[in-house]
């Protein structure tokens, strides 16, 4: 989507346009709900989440200067739901989020959905190993490409940190995968 | 240098190995409502700085009136509809409505939601 049209788009949907509302959540629930199913959220959870992500937009549009760009924004206000969310219910960390409950992959038959389940859920059992700090940051910039400044801006921290949570998470990720290579 | 890049590339693909969820349609839907029903609510629910400022020189003028009132001739209905047009009291009841008006007109114009932009 181009800014123009997002900012036109972004207009209409602070006023409760069924249309703009509509192509909005068309735009980013699938980005928003794939970032939380990554961070261990449950697909449930994640609803409800992303639900109150786009509430609190409607209500804080006026506020946006529009010098980030929307989609950080709106990482932004998802990722501080996550936090209060967990906050709320500290137990749910504990308990992340299973790749094989999902019924929704880009798969045509059951047998490929299998194998792309199993594959997430590879992927899911090494990320849930890294700590949520680090687990945050390789989530922003291996799986929605934020900058190294953007996920600062994100994550509210200095570039130098999220760095050094980025090289901790990769050494991290390298003995995990050896490990799980190993075990294989 | 060759080999850490070479180990961050194997991370990247295992990571990118991790397929894309795709949500129901029901899903998005039911989160199209009730952001709708959110909005609404809001701006219903919500008075600006605008209606407040109105909401308060309302009262404190209506205040006002009500203390200088016996300063001003009392109104009553029966006299009124008993005068023809050119009476003692028509300035006082054009000013009332003046007032009234000046006052009521944009307090009800800014908190009335069908005023406020937006499809209802």
């Amino acid at each position: 989507m181009q800014p123009d049209e997002e900012r036109q788009y972004l207009q209409a949907f602070q006023k409760g346009d069924h249309r703009a509302v509509e192509i909005l959540v068309d735009e980013y629930y699938p980005a928003l709900l794939n970032f939380l199913l990554r961070m261990g959220c449950q697909p449930g959870d994640a609803e409800d989440i992303i639900q109150e992500t786009f509430i609190k937009v409607a209500r804080g549009l006026s506020r946006y200067q529009h010098k980030e760009r929307f989609r950080t924004w709106l990482f932004k206000i998802c990722h501080n739901n996550l936090r209060d969310y967990h906050k709320k219910a500290s137990r749910r960390w504990e308990v992340p989020h299973d790749p094989s409950t999902l019924v929704t992959t880009e798969a045509s038959c059951p047998e490929s959905l299998m194998i792309e389940q199993e594959k997430a859920l590879r992927v899911q059992a090494v990320l849930n190993q890294l700590p949520p700090k680090q687990r945050l940051v390789v989530v922003l910039r291996y799986y929605h490409e934020f900058s190294i400044n953007e996920i600062a801006h994100l994550v509210q921290c200095p570039a130098g940190t999220v760095k050094s949570r980025l090289n901790g998470a990769l050494n991290g990720l390298k003995d995990f995968m050896s490990k799980e290579i190993g075990n294989e | 240098m060759n080999k850490l890049g070479h180990e961050e590339e194997k991370i990247a693909k295992f990571l990118m190995s991790y397929p894309d969820a795709i949500p129901s349609p029901q899903e998005k839907a039911r989160t199209v409502r009730r952001v709708e029903r959110e909005i609404v609510k809001g701006r219903v629910g919500r008075m600006s700085t605008l209606d407040i400022i109105f909401a308060l020189l309302f009262v404190s003028v209506m205040l006002v009136l009500t203390l200088f009132n016996g300063m001003l001739p009392s109104i009553q209905v029966g006299q009124i509809l008993n005068q023809s047009y050119q009476t003692e009291f028509t300035h006082d009841i054009l000013l009332y409505i003046f007032i009234g008006g000046l006052l009521t007109t944009p307090l009800l114009l800014t908190i009335l939601p069908v005023n406020r932009g937006g499809n209802h």
